[in-house]
C-alpha cells in the first residue's frame, strides 16, 4: 500500500468502511444462525462458513493480503499448510494413527499416573481401556 | 559509533518488503500455529468427550457479541488510523487510535465482567473439561488484546514522536501493529462461534 495517491487512499478508506459494515452484518447473521437451533452438523457448516467470510474479508481487506508481495504468500502459504497438519491431528488420534502411549512409553508407570488410572477404570467397570494406554 | 538497522524505511531489493513488515508477518505465522494447535486440542477435547455442553448454555452470548462488534469496530479504526497517517494527517490519526485502544479497553472490561460471572458461580477452569478450554483461549487472547493496548499505547503517546522526525518509518510502525491487531480480531472471529454457538 505504500507510494499510492490521496485519491487511492481515500477510496481504500471507503473500502475499509464498506468492509467493517459487512462485518457487522455477518456477526448479527451468526448469532441469529445459533437461534435457529439447526442440527449440529449444519449449524457447524454454516457458522464456520460465515466465520472464514469474515476471516477472509480481514485478512485481504484491512491485512493489504488482497495486494500483498510474493514472499508474504509464500510465508503463508507454509503457514497454512502447518496449520493443517495440526488441524490433521485430531483426525489421526480418531483413527489410531497418533497414539498417546507410543510419546510416553519410555517414562516409567508411576510419572504416568497409571496406578490412579487403573483405578479410575476399575471404577468404571474395568472394560475401558484407561489403564491399558499406559 | 550508531548502528542502524537496514531496510526499515525502504523495501530490501531482495524481498520488495521493509523488514518490519515481513518480521511482523513471520511472527504472525508463529501465531497461527500457536492459536492452531489450541483449536486441535478444542477438537480433540469435544469429539473425545462423551458429553459436551452447549457455549449458550453456560456462556454469555449478549457479552460476546458485544465484544465482537468492539473489536471489529477497533479494527476499522485501527486501519483508519494508518490510512489519517498515510493522508499525513496526524490529528486524526491520534483520534483513530485513541480510539482503537479505548475500544480493545472496553473488550477487556467486558471480559472481566464475564470472568467474574463464571467465578462468583462457582465455575472455574478446572470444573469441567469445556471450560478449561475456555478460559485457556480466551485468556491467551485477552493476553494478546493487552500486548496490543501496550504497543498502540506507546504509537498513540511517546512513540508518536518518531512522526515529526522519521514519518516514513513511524507509518510502517503503525501497518506493522495494525497487522497484529487485526490478527487478534481475526482470531476471535473464529472464538465466538467456536466457543460460545456451537
Amino acid at each position: 500500500m505504500s507510494g499510492h495517491s490521496e485519491e487511492e487512499i481515500r477510496a481504500t478508506i471507503r473500502r475499509y468502511i464498506m468492509v467493517g459494515t459487512t462485518l457487522f452484518v455477518l456477526t448479527v447473521v451468526t448469532v441469529a444462525i445459533s437461534y435457529l437451533q439447526l442440527p449440529t452438523v449444519p449449524a457447524i457448516v454454516l457458522a464456520l462458513a460465515v466465520a472464514v467470510t469474515k476471516g477472509a474479508l480481514v485478512a485481504l481487506v484491512f491485512m493489504h493480503l488482497i495486494d500483498e508481495k510474493q514472499l508474504i504468500y509464500t510465508v503463508l502459504g507454509l503457514t497454512v499448510a502447518g496449520f493443517f497438519m495440526v488441524m490433521w491431528i485430531p483426525n489421526g488420534w480418531d483413527r489410531g494413527i497418533i497414539e498417546v502411549d507410543s510419546v510416553y512409553s519410555h517414562l516409567p508407570k508411576e510419572q504416568l499416573g497409571g496406578e490412579h488410572l487403573d483405578e479410575h477404570a476399575d471404577t468404571h467397570g474395568g472394560e475401558e481401556d484407561h489403564g491399558e494406554a499406559h | 559509533m550508531s548502528m542502524e538497522i537496514r531496510y526499515i524505511e525502504e523495501a530490501h531489493p531482495e524481498t520488495g518488503l521493509n523488514n518490519s513488515k515481513l518480521g511482523i508477518w513471520l511472527f504472525l505465522a508463529s501465531e497461527v500455529m500457536l492459536f492452531g494447535a489450541l483449536f486441535s486440542s478444542y477438537i480433540i477435547l469435544r469429539v473425545g468427550s462423551a458429553d459436551w455442553p452447549r457455549g449458550a448454555e453456560i456462556l454469555s452470548i449478549p457479552m460476546a457479541t458485544f465484544n465482537t462488534f468492539a473489536l471489529i469496530a477497533s479494527s476499522v479504526t485501527m486501519v483508519m488510523s494508518w490510512a489519517s497517517l498515510k493522508l499525513n494527517d496526524f490529528g486524526k490519526f491520534r483520534l483513530y487510535m485513541g480510539l482503537t485502544i479505548l475500544l480493545a479497553f472496553l473488550f477487556l472490561v467486558v471480559k472481566y465482567f464475564e470472568y467474574t460471572a463464571k467465578f462468583s458461580h462457582g465455575l472455574y477452569p478446572s470444573t469441567n473439561t469445556f471450560l478449561a478450554i475456555y478460559f485457556t483461549i480466551t485468556g491467551l487472547h485477552g493476553i494478546h488484546i493487552l500486548a496490543g493496548i501496550i504497543v498502540n499505547g506507546y504509537l498513540w503517546g511517546p512513540g508518536s514522536t518518531l512522526w515529526t522526525t522519521k514519518p516514513e518509518m513511524f507509518t510502517n510502525r503503525v501497518e506493522a501493529a495494525g497487522l497484529y491487531w487485526h490478527f487478534v480480531d481475526l482470531v476471535w472471529i473464529f472464538l465466538f462461534p467456536v466457543l460460545y454457538l456451537l
